[in-house]
C-alpha cells in the first residue's frame, strides 16, 4: 500500500477520496438520530438553505446536527493532526498529544469555570488558556536545562500533568456534589451534546489556523523525526521549529478540549490508521490523519448519540471502542506498519 | 572548498576533551581522524559542523569563520553522515535521502522537483538506486550506511563529515564505502574528512591524517609522516610494529601489535 501514494494517479485517488470522505459523512450524521430523516431531504435542505423543508427537519438539521456533526468533524480532526505532529517529533509512536499535559491543563480549566461560573464560554476560555499555560509551563521547565531538551520536554509534561489532574480533584473535592460536582464529572468525560454555533466561533478558527501551521510544516516534521542532531546538521533550527509546532498542536488540542471536553485515544489511535494505509512520511501522514480523525468522531459522536435514549460520554466510546480496534490492529500487524 | 582548523580547544564544563588541533583539507582530499577512544574524535565532528562550540580556535571554510555562517547555509555546504542511524518510523530510502535536502528547502515548503531530481543522483551516486522504496529499517548495516551518505550528499555539500563510517561493516562493505569517498573525492572535488579506527584505511585510503593524542597537540601531516611506531605507540600505549604489506606501493601499510615484544619496523 505504501507504494500506493507514490505513483501520481492512485496518490491523486487516494488524496480525492480522503478530500470526499468528511463531507459524505457529515451528510450521512444528519439522516441519523432520533428523528430519522431521508437523505434526500437532507440534501434539499440543505440546498435551498432549509426553505423547502419542513419547519421540524430544518430545525433538527441546522440548529441541532449540524452544528454537533461539525464540531465532531473538528475535534476529530484537531486531536488526530496533533498527535500525528507529536509522535513525529517526539520520535514516539505511542505519544498522544496530551503528553505534555494539554488535556489536564484544560480539564482544570473547564472544571474551575464550571464551580465557579454558569457561563459555559467563560469555561471554555478558561479551559483553552489552561491548556495553553501547562503546555507553556512544560516548556519553561525544560528550557532550563538545554542539552537534551526532549527527554526533559516529556518528563516535564508528565509533571504538569500530574499537577493539573490534582488540581482537577480538588475542584472536585471542592465542589457542591448536588448541583456543581455531576456538570463538571459529564464535562470531563467529553462529549459535544448542546454544542451550537456560538461554541464553533470561538474554536473552529484556532483549530483551523494551529492545523494549517502543522500542515505547512508536515515535511519538516520528517527532519525532526531523525533527532535533534542530524536536524540540526540538515540546516534546521530545530529548537525554533520544534516550539512552532508543539504551540500549534496546543492551542488546537486545547480548543478541541474546550468544545468537546477529555477525548481520549483519537490522537493516539487515527495516525496509526493513517500510518498503516499510507506509510510513515509525514507530508502524507498529517492530511491523511485530519481527515480519517475528522470521520472517525464523527462516526463515534453518532453512535454516542444514538446508540441509547441517554447521551453516551465521548471518551467512554473512544477508549471502549479505540482501545481494542488498536489492541485488533496490533496483533494482526504485529505493530510492523510502525 | 577549503575547510581550516587553527588551534582548536574543547571542553564538556570543566573536562577537557582536545586541545590544540589545526589542520586542513583542501578539495579532493581525504582526512582521516584517527585516535584513542574518548580523544574527541566524534566530538571535533561535531564542531566542524558547529553542532558544538569550541572554547579557543577558529575554523573557517574557505577563508570565513562558520560562526559567521548561518546553520542553513553550513547545512548546505557541509554534509553529515553520523555514527547511529536512527529511523523510529521506517521511512522509506527515498524519503530518507530527500531529507538530506531540508537546508534548501524553504520552512514552509515541502520538496519540489529539483530536491527530487538531486536526491535521486545522490542515490545513484552511491550506486543504490534500485532500492529507493524499501524500508529504511531493513537494510543491511552496509546499505544503510551508503543511504546516510547518500542523504548528505542529496545537500550537494563540497565539504562531507563521517563518524566511523566502516564501523561494524564487513570488509566488502568497508571496501564500498571507502570506494564510494574516494569517487566523490577523485571525481567530484569534495573534501572528505572522517573518523575511523583503522589505520590500514588511513594508510590506503587518505591524503592527510590527523592524530589526536589524549592531552596533547594533534599531530596532522601525510599518513606516513604522521603514524610511525613511535607515534602510534605513544598515542595508544602499547607497542607496535608498522609492516609493508606491499612493496610496490608504499601505502600498503598495517599497524601491528607486539604481542610477542619483538617490536621492530620495516619501513
Amino acid at each position: 500500500m505504501r507504494s500506493a501514494v507514490r505513483s501520481d494517479s492512485s496518490g491523486g485517488r487516494t488524496a480525492l477520496l480522503l478530500l470526499i470522505l468528511p463531507p459524505v459523512f457529515l451528510l450521512g450524521s444528519l439522516c441519523i438520530g432520533r428523528f430519522p430523516i431521508m437523505i434526500a431531504d437532507v440534501v434539499s435542505a440543505i440546498g435551498s438553505a432549509g426553505q423547502a423543508v419542513e419547519e421540524v427537519v430544518r430545525s433538527v438539521i441546522f440548529s441541532i446536527r449540524l452544528p454537533r456533526g461539525l464540531a465532531a468533524l473538528l475535534v476529530g480532526a484537531g486531536l488526530s493532526v496533533s498527535g500525528a505532529a507529536f509522535q513525529g517529533i517526539f520520535r514516539n509512536p505511542l505519544v498522544g498529544p496530551s503528553i505534555l499535559g494539554v488535556a489536564q491543563g484544560a480539564g482544570f480549566g473547564a472544571a474551575l469555570g464550571l464551580l465557579l461560573t454558569e457561563s459555559i464560554l467563560v469555561s471554555n476560555l478558561l479551559a483553552f488558556t489552561f491548556g495553553v499555560v501547562a503546555v507553556m509551563a512544560a516548556c519553561f521547565i525544560a528550557l532550563r536545562k538545554s542539552d537534551n531538551s526532549l527527554l526533559m520536554l516529556v518528563l516535564s509534561g508528565i509533571v504538569m500533568g500530574a499537577v493539573f489532574a490534582a488540581l482537577i480533584s480538588l475542584v472536585k473535592y471542592v465542589a457542591d456534589p448536588e448541583e456543581k460536582l455531576p456538570t463538571i464529572v459529564y464535562w470531563l468525560m467529553g462529549g459535544l451534546s448542546g454544542v451550537g454555533y456560538k461554541d464553533l466561533v470561538f474554536a473552529a478558527p484556532i483549530i483551523a489556523i494551529g492545523s494549517a501551521i502543522l500542515i505547512a510544516l508536515r515535511w519538516r516534521i520528517n527532519v525532526l523525526s531523525l533527532g535533534d542532531e542530524a536536524a540540526r546538521s540538515f540546516g534546521e533550527d530545530t529548537r525554533l521549529l520544534r516550539f512552532a509546532i508543539i504551540g500549534s498542536a496546543t492551542i488546537v488540542t486545547s480548543a478541541c478540549v474546550a468544545l468537546a471536553g477529555i477525548v481520549g485515544w483519537v490522537g493516539l489511535l487515527v495516525p496509526h490508521i493513517a500510518r498503516m494505509f499510507l506509510g510513515p512520511n509525514h507530508s502524507v501522514l498529517l492530511p491523511a490523519s485530519i481527515s480519517i480523525g475528522a470521520c472517525y468522531l464523527l462516526a463515534i459522536d453518532v453512535v454516542a448519540r444514538t446508540a441509547t435514549s441517554a447521551e453516551i460520554p465521548l471518551s467512554i466510546l473512544t477508549a471502549l471502542l479505540g482501545a481494542p480496534f488498536f489492541a485488533w490492529l496490533l496483533t494482526k500487524t504485529g505493530g510492523k506498519w510502525t | 572548498m577549503t575547510l581550516a582548523v587553527s588551534n582548536l580547544d574543547f571542553s564538556f564544563g570543566t573536562q577537557r576533551i582536545f586541545t590544540d588541533i589545526s589542520f586542513s583539507v583542501a578539495p579532493g582530499e581525504i582526512l582521516s581522524v584517527i585516535g584513542p577512544n574518548g580523544a574527541g574524535k566524534s566530538t571535533l565532528l561535531r564542531c566542524l559542523n558547529g553542532l558544538l562550540s569550541p572554547d579557543h580556535g577558529e575554523i573557517t571554510v574557505n577563508e570565513r569563520d562558520i560562526r559567521s555562517l548561518g546553520r542553513k547555509e553550513l547545512g548546505r555546504m557541509i554534509g553529515y553522515v553520523p555514527q547511529r542511524n536512527t529511523d523510529t518510523f521506517g521511512f522509506s530510502v527515498f524519503d530518507m535521502v530527500l531529507i538530506g535536502r531540508a537546508a534548501h528547502i524553504d520552512t514552509f515548503s515541502a520538496p519540489a522537483e529539483v530536491d527530487h531530481q538531486a536526491a535521486e543522483r545522490a542515490l545513484q551516486l552511491v550506486g543504490l538506486q534500485f532500492i529507493r522504496d524499501k524500508n529504511f529499517n531493513q537494510l543491511s548495516g552496509g546499505q544503510a550506511q551508503l543511504v546516510a551518505i547518500a542523504r548528505a550528499l542529496a545537500a550537494e555539500p563540497d565539504i562531507i563529515l563521517l563518524d566511523e563510517p566502516t564501523a561494524h561493516l564487513d570488509i566488502y562493505n568497508q571496501v564500498q564505502v571507502m570506494r564510494v569517498l574516494r569517487q566523490l573525492t577523485d571525481g567530484k572535488g569534495l573534501s572528505v574528512i572522517m573518523t575511523t579506527h583503522s589505520p590500514d584505511h588511513a594508510f590506503l585510503f587518505s591524503s592527510k591524517v590527523l592524530l589526536m593524542q589524549p592531552g596533547r597537540e594533534g599531530l596532522f601531516g601525510p599518513p606516513v609522516d604522521v603514524m610511525t611506531p613511535e607515534t602510534v605507540s605513544r598515542v595508544y600505549g602499547i607497542d607496535v610494529s608498522i609492516v609493508r604489506y606491499d612493496q610496490q606501493n608504499p601505502a600498503c601499510r598495517t599497524v601491528v601489535p607486539d604481542w610477542f615484544g619483538t617490536a621492530g619496523t620495516q619501513r
